[in-house]
């Protein structure tokens, strides 16, 4: 039974979390090219949205242009790994991996990996910070959760005493 | 028999009212609590932010193609529905320009300079709204509070049947029957507005879930989700008009402005929505609020005026009365909920009813205690959980919310994690009430210290903003900041009620029977 009613749950709860976002189609023309088009999950299409090719070793831009009138774009496929970013302005971006040539890439990622590495290391300390604060308003307000209940088992049992001493 | 089946219905609907009314009461007062700010959200996040510590000014006057320049000339800046939202939209007097692809920009419309304001974190009137409708805890918030409004729709039919049905006395000669007649006469007055209020807000929050299944049936399997279902018929796309490439010279946008207005004189504009911006085919769309139609145009539906940008002719004048029925329809279901391009009027208007019901829950929770704490009058002091608890809820609320506003200012704006740290000493505040109130084995000593200190503490928010921000209540008249200066004299005027009220209110139950029964009590 409370299975039926997770599943039900998730169910009914599941348009909130993808709504209203981006979606980016991307096929291999199998000619070294591939066909981009961009839409909301209203359907319509994403008219303006930037397309961006980045070198997965460098963070390169190597190709960008708005969605043209007609939501497509055809773009020669880059010599190295990278990524596509459909941006749809501030935390409306997806990424998707790049699709490799005929006869794979040329280039390859080298020596850049430990740049990411420590890109990622800073964005951690970043979160660790905040997590810290979270934590510290966690532990005050355990604290004073536990507070609650002695005091109120202190004044219950003050109050219980006297009703006895009333009695008596 | 039928008057049997009568009185079991009554007593059935009674006991369902006031269990219901009590779990439920604690959240719906805390949503229109916040919703009191929340209608005054706009004035609010001007207040909050030092960055708009400056005059409005009207929209003609403004030089909007230096700014527009400063935008444009970035290559990567889309040249289509580019929108610049005038000074005065939503009380911001800052120009804000979007797109839906880039990050906003914001400029002094005085300095025509961007204001940078990166380093300002600032949330509090966006986070007072969330706080509304339980947003901070995700989906189960909004879910809960959607099934409290639910709830909240069943005791407000609910009661009005009992009133119907049952005859109250409104000649009590004590407390309980003074709670009762309150809790009654204002909800009475209010039910209707309130009930609207409710039901969009039930909508809002656990319809667009809910409606998953009957959006799938109704698309055929195409769709499950509401909002981008009916986004497509509450705001139709424009069909893209092809640029030709061919770049023009465009008319000044405070001529077009000019234009637009004496077209359409009764529209207030809010935003200009800049179409193929240097092209041949430019135009430029003007969308506003009609004052003079409330409840057909303000939440979906704007009145709209579509000028070429290089000649200035018309090419469509389009009013609220030219929609879709659906669209208004949709408009005037939402529109005293949302309450988006209102005067300052309505605003207080409808603040004060939601104020006055906030009271009649405070009636009905009272009621409710009293019944309870008759059983051990003169024999121990009344200590309840639930009394305990919404007491905390109820009045804890005050000063907790008071400490945000005071915070606001008194923590620094480049703070890390400002806005974090702000809300878990919220949030602990909070908490720290109901420890005060299961400390003080006289809650009504209780209740008149959170009164006092939420008082002394909205006081304090204005004089901290006056001294932080170095506008003081008389420069602020001065330099015609009275949007800032409103919220400034509102916390004032606020906080000296609430000073005046714990002064007044009774310290111990004894002086509480003489309190809530004073007019009985000297007639005899």
């Amino acid at each position: 039974m409370s299975k039926k009613v997770f599943l039900i749950f998730l169910f009914l709860t599941q348009s909130l979390v993808y709504g209203h976002n981006l979606f980016m189609n991307v096929y291999d023309n199998e000619d070294n090219t591939i066909f981009i088009e961009g839409f909301f999950s209203t359907g319509e299409a994403a008219i303006g949205a930037q397309i961006r090719l980045e070198a997965l070793a460098t963070g390169e831009v190597l190709y960008k242009k708005r969605l043209p009138i007609e939501n497509e774009l055809t773009i020669q496929i880059p010599i190295e790994p990278y990524t596509i970013i459909l941006d749809g302005g501030p935390q409306h971006q997806i990424e998707k991996e790049g699709i490799p040539p005929l006869g794979g890439f040329l280039k390859e990622i080298s020596k850049t990996e430990k740049e990411i590495k420590e890109i990622k290391i800073k964005e951690k300390e970043v979160g660790i910070k905040k997590i810290t604060i979270i934590l510290i308003g966690i532990i005050v307000a355990l604290t004073l959760l536990s507070l609650t209940i002695v005091i109120c088992a202190k004044n219950t049992n003050k109050l219980i005493s006297r009703l006895e001493e009333n009695k008596q | 028999m039928k008057e049997l089946k009568t009185k079991l219905l009554k007593q059935r609907l009674y006991s369902l009212h006031s269990s219901l009314g009590v779990f439920i009461s604690l959240f719906m007062y805390i949503s229109l609590f916040f919703g009191i700010f929340t209608i005054f959200k706009p004035f609010i996040t001007v207040w909050e932010k030092p960055s708009r510590h400056f005059e409005r000014i009207d929209s003609t006057v403004t030089d909007y193609e230096k700014i527009l320049k400063a935008i444009i000339s970035n290559p990567n800046y889309p040249k289509n529905n580019i929108y610049i939202e005038l000074p005065g939209y939503f009380d911001d007097p800052a120009i804000k320009i979007t797109h839906r692809f880039m990050p906003a920009n914001y400029f002094n419309p005085y300095t025509n300079q961007k204001i940078e304001a990166k380093n300002e974190l600032s949330y509090l009137g966006g986070f007072l709204n969330h706080l509304h409708y339980g947003r901070p805890f995700m989906i189960i918030g909004k879910i809960i509070f959607g099934l409290i409004a639910i709830g909240t729709m069943v005791l407000i039919l609910g009661g009005l049947m009992l009133i119907i049905k049952m005859k109250f006395n409104n000649k009590g000669r004590n407390g309980q029957a003074n709670f009762s007649k309150w809790h009654r006469k204002i909800f009475l007055y209010t039910s209707p507005i309130f009930l609207i209020i409710v039901l969009t807000g039930a909508l809002m929050n656990i319809g667009y879930i809910t409606a998953k299944p009957l959006t799938s049936i109704v698309t055929k399997g195409e769709s499950n989700d509401i909002i981008s279902f009916t986004s497509s018929v509450l705001k139709p796309a424009q069909v893209p008009i092809k640029s030709l490439e061919e770049e023009v010279k465009m008319l000044s946008i405070s001529k077009l402005i000019q234009k637009a207005k004496n077209i359409n004189t009764s529209v207030n504009y809010q935003k200009i929505k800049l179409i193929n911006w240097n092209d041949k085919t430019a135009r430029v769309q003007f969308i506003g609020y009609n004052p003079y139609k409330p409840f057909l145009n303000g939440v979906y539906n704007k009145e709209k005026v579509l000028l070429s940008a290089v000649d200035g002719r018309l090419i469509k004048d389009i009013r609220a009365e030219d929609s879709a029925w659906v669209i208004l329809f949709a408009d005037a279901f939402y529109f005293i909920h949302l309450l988006y391009d209102v005067d300052i009027f309505t605003r207080i208007f409808v603040a004060l009813l939601m104020g006055l019901s906030t009271f009649a829950i405070g009636f009905g929770m009272l009621l409710w205690l009293e019944r309870k704490a008759k059983i051990f009058d003169g024999k121990v002091v009344f200590y309840h959980w639930l009394g305990r608890f919404s007491l905390a809820i109820m009045l804890g609320v005050i000063p907790s919310t008071a400490i945000l506003f005071i915070t606001q200012w008194l923590l620094p704006f480049d703070l890390a994690n400002k806005i974090t740290i702000q809300q878990i000493i919220f949030y602990n505040s909070w908490l720290g009430t109901l420890v005060w109130s299961l400390y003080r084995l006289n809650s009504y000593k209780a209740a008149k210290e959170f009164l006092f200190s939420g008082g002394i503490l909205f006081i304090l928010a204005s004089i901290i903003h006056q001294i932080v921000s170095g506008f003081s209540l008389f420069s602020l008249y001065e330099s015609k900041m009275f949007d800032i200066l409103s919220v400034d004299l509102s916390l004032i005027i606020l906080g000296s009620i609430l000073i005046i009220i714990s002064i007044k209110l009774p310290k111990n139950r004894e002086s509480a029977k003489f309190f809530w029964n004073k007019k009985y009590t000297r007639s005899t």
